[in-house]
Order: C-alpha cells, then structure tokens, then sequence
C-alpha cells in the first residue's frame, strides 16, 4: 500500500509539465541571466523534448541526448558544469552577489543546425527555491512552526537583496568616479597637446619667416 | 479499499494541478541582435495575468514583442519599446500563449531583456500554503490568517525591490558602457 502511494506521488512529480518552455536548435546555446545577491539558493527545473517529423509533434528525446547546464558567476569562472538527461534538476548557492549566467545547450554530435528542441524551464530563486514539504519533514515542523519558518526566509531573502542594493551603489559609484577621472585627465592630455602643437606651429612660422628673410 | 485509493489519487491529482502551477514566473535572457526569441507558456484556466518586459542592456533599450493566443490573434504588441512595459491580459482561450521578443531591428546590439508573467486573481496568488505545497483543504486558522497578512506585504515589499534593481541595473549597465568608451 505504502510502496504504491510513494510510486503514484513519484510518477505525478516527474509528469508535472513546466508550463514555460522555448525552442532552440540541437547545437544551440541559450543563456539565461539571473542577479542575485550573496548566499543565495538557486534551483533549476528543466525537461527537454525533440520535434519528431513523423509524429510532426515534441516528444521526449531518445536515450543519449541529455543538456549540458553551466554556470558562470559574476567573475565569469564556471561553478557547475554538468550534463543532465532529458529531464534535470539543478542547484547551485551563490557565494559572491552579482549576476550569474546559466547556460542550456544539449550535447548533441551534430555539427551544426540539427533539430529542433523544446526546453521546458523554472527557474527558482532564494527562498521560492526551497522545498518546505521536505524541510518540515527533516526538522519535524509543526505547520504553525514551517509557516513562521516559510517567512523568516522570505524576510532574509529580502534583507539579502538590500545589502546587494548596497554593494551594487558602491560597484556604481566607484565606477562613476573612475570615469569621472579617466575622462578628467583625457581633456588635460588634449589639452595639453592642442598647446603644445600651437606653440611649436607658432615657433616653426617664426623660423620659416625669419629664413625667408620676411621679417 | 479502492475508495480509499480512489480517494487518495484524487488528492494527489489535484496537489499535481496545484503545483505545476507556480504564479510567478520570472527570467532573464540575451536576445542577439537580427534575432527573434519566443516562449511559449500554456495557460489552463481563464484569468487575468500580468505580464512586465523590459530591455535591461544594450543599444537604445528598445525592442520589439508581440503577444499571440492560441489561435494566433495578435493580443498585444508593441514596437520598439523602450520603457518597462507592463499589461495586462485574459486568457481566454485556454492554450500556449505565445510571448515574442524581437531584435531584428538592431544590426549590432544584443538585448538583455527579461520578463516576468504573474496572475492578477488574488486566488491564485501564493499563499505561504501553496509555496510550501502543504495545501491541505482546511480553513485558515487566526494565526495562520495572521501569518499570510504579513507574507502579502513581504511579497509587496519584494516586488518593489525588485523594480527597484531592475532600474539599478539599467542604470549601472549604462555606466560600464560609458566606462568602457
């Protein structure tokens, strides 16, 4: 009896369809940005499907393709580069604010083209990514205790987003400022050199006038 | 016996419908320039969603996006739009949806656009309950209610922070243009 409940609840879960996908080629690359701020939990959900010209209809890829995810923090250095099957899920915490970059592209041999594939997509950030069934289950949480539980995280989410705002201004600021300096010391140079060149013209006439016994 | 199980794959049927229905839906993503991007979103009941674009990085933040039912009317669209867009619409036809991004005005520039799709019904917005998929058909108890009263206002708060960073982020990405000239 148990054994059949665990097997229909597990079936539902792997049936549930995300209800946002897109389209792209076998040996295509799409990139998806997400900003977030420091020590955040990030979770990906993603299945993908192959258009079949016989049944002229997506259906679930054959064994052997599966997706490459890779994730690319704000430095650009790659913190997950993994290859999931057709059907993946996928999370990573952030250990540095910034916007991270992550990357679907199937692992398809064609050279190039190829067919077309549908990517059903989620994207979870912060505390929308936490699975609170699970969590009550693990700490033994009394409905009233996960809900107070459920809130404290949305409240630190959201001072986590703040102090990103923080950093962010400083980020801004600073580049604002070197800018500032840069563009500063350009007009000095330019200057300097429109001078320069006046005074050596002036100069060069001088000795040009002076040589031709005008003056 | 089988009314009993009968019972409990009700139950678990309905939690499915309740959970592949998340309501927000948020993502950013790179549109190359001479490039149209779409997604598809199938919509399974007839409510009232909102849906906010807008062109985060590149060229003069403007690009172009239509929206088409599924039986292929135009709903909305728009172009070159430069400004956060917001709308909102009914799905009144029950199907995939489908929201598209285009760039095929811009011979250099890649877009950084991002969108977000949330339904307007208050019955389908997330209730701590549903975040947590724990949505036992019972009636809220005082505390409970209490507890919801402050997640719709942390969820207000969160939602102005995050038009809030969106313009940061025009604004920072502009000036690491400007820095890089």
């Amino acid at each position: 009896m148990k054994i059949f409940l665990i097997t229909l609840v597990s079936l539902l879960y792997l049936n549930t369809v995300h209800s946002l996908y897109f389209h792209i080629r076998e040996t295509e690359r799409k990139c998806f940005i997400e900003e977030v701020p420091d020590e955040t939990l990030v979770v990906g959900k993603y299945k993908v499907q192959i258009f079949d010209k016989d049944a002229n209809d997506y259906l679930p890829t054959p064994h052997g393709i599966g997706m490459h995810v890779e994730i690319k923090d704000p430095e650009e250095k790659i913190i997950l580069s993994k290859l999931y099957s057709s059907e993946g899920r996928f999370s990573f915490t952030t250990h540095m604010p910034g916007e991270h970059v992550i990357c679907l592209y199937s692992n398809s041999t064609a050279w190039f083209g190829g067919g077309n594939l549908r990517v059903h997509l989620d994207i979870e950030v912060g505390e929308h990514a936490v699975d609170y069934n699970e969590l009550a289950g693990k700490e033994k949480l009394t409905e009233l205790q996960l809900r107070v539980r459920q809130l404290i995280d949305q409240v630190e989410q959201i001072s986590k987003e703040q102090n990103y705002q923080r950093f962010r201004e400083e980020r801004f600021r600073a580049t604002s400022e070197s800018t500032n300096q840069r563009v500063f010391w350009w007009s000095i140079a330019q200057l300097s050199v429109l001078v320069a060149t006046g005074l050596w013209q002036m100069r060069h006439l001088k000795k040009f006038f002076e040589a031709k016994k005008l003056v | 016996m089988l009314k009993l199980l009968i019972n409990v794959s009700i139950i678990f049927l309905s939690f499915e419908i309740i959970l592949s229905d998340k309501s927000a839906i948020k993502l950013t993503f790179e549109v190359e320039n001479n490039e149209q991007f779409c997604l598809f979103h199938k919509f399974n009941n007839s409510i009232e969603y909102m849906f906010k674009y807008g062109v985060l990085k590149g060229g003069y933040l403007d690009i172009d996006f239509f929206l088409e039912s599924p039986i292929g009317k135009r709903v909305y669209s728009g172009s070159k739009i430069r400004k956060l867009d917001v709308f909102n619409f009914q799905s009144t036809q029950i199907g995939v949806y489908k929201f598209c991004f285009s760039n095929s005005f811009s011979t250099i520039s890649h877009k950084v656009v991002f969108f977000e799709l949330r339904p307007l019904d208050p019955r389908y917005i997330d209730t701590l309950r549903k975040e947590s998929d724990t949505n036992i058909p019972f009636a809220f108890t005082s505390h409970e209610n209490s507890l919801e009263k402050i997640h719709k206002f942390m969820e207000t708060v969160s939602e102005i922070q995050i038009f809030h960073k969106h313009e940061k982020t025009i604004g920072s990405n502009f000036a690491e243009i400007i820095s890089q000239r």
